[in-house]
């Protein structure tokens, strides 16, 4: 299970946050606090696993990606692996990419119910539900048509 | 007429991105939401959506509340254009709780939607569901996603599949009617929907992994013919979840997920089927054989030689892959060993923690010495954290089952104190414990421990760092307990009450104070000759001189036993009768103190006519 998205920029600011269970706004804003810390400290060759039991629970992990000023941090339990989860950060930011043209910071900030979009046609109630860059564009562009 | 010029969800990024600072921010945020508290209640639905979108961005990005506008919320869901609805959905989805009690009103909302024409309508219907399900919800709901199930469209099919998952968590009655139908998706044409089936049929298992063992034939196919890796991946780990219910499923499967494993080139597959046959396949040479040349290839892949190319995600995973092979495949810890090791020295902190997990599961009491000598190395050049972990680990290995893997105490208690001097050292209560236990526990030890605890109090260089505090408590009890151990007893009193004690802890002061008890008692009993009568008159001078104002102490228990120690010195100078009364406690301080089982409580009788 995927238990969070976050996109926050490198000053830990967030751009985007979905959390799959259910939280205070006040908790929530706790936990990118934290998630911020736990990777602000890692260097760019390091691995893109964070051992995140103090911040979610026993055996959950951060996987991220540190793209430009951005971090892509998808949150998950034992139940799902972490190299597909890489990966699905990729396709992630590769659709991002597609429906934004070179996509940037600035494109996450102003296109907030469209950046949601996506990740829904990803992931859905914290279960992946589509891995394919080229259908994602698809569904996507037919909702903001 | 007041909402001419309400601001847009852009407008609002914009404001606030030209705020510099957090205060400036916080205001403007403030400023909006009074804003938006109007515009919501408008009648217009455009204004109403933008206030609505502007509150959820509020929400999620600066941890706004908007519980108080739900039934807006709602109000918006129910608008007949398609991007208000979106806004509608997006904010309920993410604000929308079990005690929200407007969800009594949108489930006929929901059913509409869920069977709408537009594909993407019905899948925000399902994709809001999927989040915001409640017991009631679903009961009302199940058979509309049924329905869907059974949708010419793909798009619809697929995500009614996973939603199922919450339907059957929220109303596990439903499982009974709708069983059937989530397994009859493992047949589906399109791979998506199939994936997203074993991904339900994984989630659920993983609660309760028996009732989906009938499934095994299905899945099995799916094992032997899918291509598709993130449904291999998902497969792979609800077998692992089946094997352990019947050791014939994990025989039947070993051949085609060694064939998945040599076919595929996605990583992420092999590292799961490596994880899968740690879990049932352990007996079988031939799929272990086959784990452990894949995850070399694998950690030879995450060494590029010189550091230059390591792949550190490689290195993290494959050693922890190397952790669940161990039980059966050891030899790819020795094989690797120098690379492990070296990996405690790694800059990044995942990989030293794999390392040292892997290293500690490979503990025997013939390597014992080694091992703790390989990790008080790294620790004494480690920074805090790391540094504590090793420590921590050091001490919680070698107590493990009541010290079961340490051949020689002696060579113990000096890691016990070398350990104390690390640097970064912040173990103290599990020192003091462990340093009481043995003494307890090990007679043969008790000399090594008293010199350890007299080395302690008198260098009191160590005492800055405030973790060495406890260290010291179990220091000043040794000395006074094994009082006959210990040397230079007059040394020791001076150690213990020396004016930097004061500064410790009221709860340490008094275990010094207790144990400058014991010492006198035993010293003054013994006292046969008379220079040894000036040198117990030398130690009351000591104490007088040193102790006195902690008769006065804030601390009661401080204030009490340096009373009780005054009280002694009294006794001890007022001659007549007092050889034979300190006789006496010295004898009862000299009966040695053993540890209690923690099942001793429940051995003792309850006496008849006492009611618990």
């Amino acid at each position: 299970m995927i238990d969070a998205v976050l996109v926050m920029n490198t000053q830990g600011k967030p751009r985007l946050a979905k959390f799959y269970k259910s939280l205070s706004p006040v908790k929530q804003q706790e936990i990118v606090r934290k998630v911020y810390s736990g990777l602000s400290s890692r260097a760019e060759h390091f691995c893109n696993f964070v051992e995140a039991d103090e911040i979610f629970g026993a055996r959950t992990k951060l996987v991220y990606k540190h793209f430009a000023t951005l971090y892509f941090v998808f949150v998950i339990d034992s139940g799902e692996s972490e190299l597909g989860i890489l990966d699905l950060i990729q396709v992630f930011v590769e659709t991002l990419d597609s429906i934004f043209k070179n996509v940037c910071e600035l494109d996450i900030v102003f296109n907030f119910n469209k950046v949601n979009t996506v990740l829904d046609e990803i992931v859905m109630g914290g279960q992946v539900v589509e891995t394919n860059s080229t259908e994602i564009v698809k569904s996507v562009q037919e909702i903001f048509k | 007429m007041d909402y001419l010029f309400q601001r847009s969800l852009d407008d609002l990024v914009k404001g606030l991105r030209s705020q510099a600072a957090a205060s400036g921010e916080s205001r403007y945020v403030a400023k909006a939401l009074e804003e938006i508290r109007k515009e919501i209640k408008a009648t217009d639905p455009h204004i109403k959506a933008a206030a609505v979108h502007k509150l959820a961005y509020l929400n999620a990005l600066h941890g706004v509340d908007m519980a108080w506008a739900a039934f807006q919320v709602v109000e918006v869901m129910s608008m007949p254009k398609f991007s208000h609805k979106k806004i509608g959905y997006l904010a309920a989805s993410q604000s929308f709780t079990d005690s929200t009690d407007v969800l009594l009103l949108i489930t006929n909302l929901l059913k509409k939607d869920l069977s709408s024409k537009n594909e993407f309508e019905a899948g925000m219907a399902l994709e809001c569901l999927s989040r915001i399900a409640t017991p009631d919800l679903v009961r009302d709901l199940t058979q509309d996603v049924l329905t869907m199930l059974g949708s010419s469209k793909l798009y619809i099919r697929k995500k009614a599949t996973l939603v199922l998952f919450k339907v059957f968590s929220k109303h596990p009655e439903s499982i009974r009617v709708a069983f059937k139908r989530l397994v009859e998706k493992l047949d589906d044409r399109d791979s998506q929907v199939v994936a997203a089936c074993v991904s339900v049929l994984h989630e659920l298992a993983r609660q309760d992994p028996q009732p989906y063992l009938l499934l095994a034939p299905e899945l099995y196919r799916l094992l032997v013919e899918s291509t598709n890796n993130w449904l291999l991946i998902k497969l792979v780990k609800l077998f692992a979840l089946l094997m352990p219910l019947e050791p014939r499923l994990a025989k039947k499967i070993a051949e085609p997920l060694c064939e998945q494993m040599r076919r595929t080139s996605a990583k992420s597959l092999v590292l799961e089927c490596i994880r899968t046959i740690t879990v049932g396949l352990l007996d079988n040479t031939e799929v272990v054989e086959l784990a452990a040349g894949k995850l070399q290839e694998i950690l030879a892949a995450s060494h590029g030689g010189d550091g230059e190319d390591d792949d550190p995600n490689l290195k993290y995973l494959g050693l922890q892959a190397v952790l669940d092979l161990l039980p059966v495949y050891p030899q790819l810890v020795t094989q690797s060993k120098s690379v492990i090791i070296s990996c405690l020295n790694d800059v990044d902190p995942s990989v030293q923690m794999a390392s040292l997990r892997l290293i500690v599961s490979m503990v025997s009491d013939s390597n014992l010495a080694d091992t703790v000598q390989i990790l008080m190395r790294y620790a004494l050049s480690a920074e805090k954290i790391f540094c504590n972990e090793l420590l921590s680990s050091i001490l919680s290995t070698c107590s493990r089952s009541f010290y079961e893997l340490v051949t020689d105490f002696s060579w113990y208690v000096g890691v016990l104190g070398e350990l104390v001097r690390v640097p970064n050292f912040e173990q103290g209560k599990e020192v003091e414990r462990q340093l009481v236990d043995i003494g307890l526990r090990v007679e043969s030890v008790r000399k090594d421990l008293s010199r350890l605890a007299r080395d302690f109090l008198i260098d009191s260089s160590t005492w800055e760092n405030s973790h060495i505090h406890r260290v010291l408590a179990a220091a000043a009890w040794i000395a006074g307990e094994y009082v006959e151990l210990a040397g230079d007893l007059f040394e020791i009193v001076e150690a213990l009450l020396q004016p930097r004690m004061k500064k410790l802890p009221p709860s340490v002061q008094a275990v010094f104070l207790q144990a400058v008890l014991k010492i006198l008692v035993h010293f003054a009993s013994a006292a046969a000759t008379a220079v040894d009568a000036e040198v117990v008159d030398k130690m009351v001078t000591l104490i007088r001189e040193n102790a006195g104002s902690l008769q006065s102490h804030v601390d009661t228990e401080v204030q009490e036993r340096a009373s009780n120690l005054f009280g002694l010195i009294s006794f001890i100078e007022d001659e007549a009768g007092s050889g034979e009364m300190l006789a006496g406690i010295r004898e009862a301080f000299a009966k040695d103190l053993g540890p209690v089982s923690q099942f001793s409580q429940q051995r003792v009788v309850v006496p008849d006519g006492l009611e618990l």
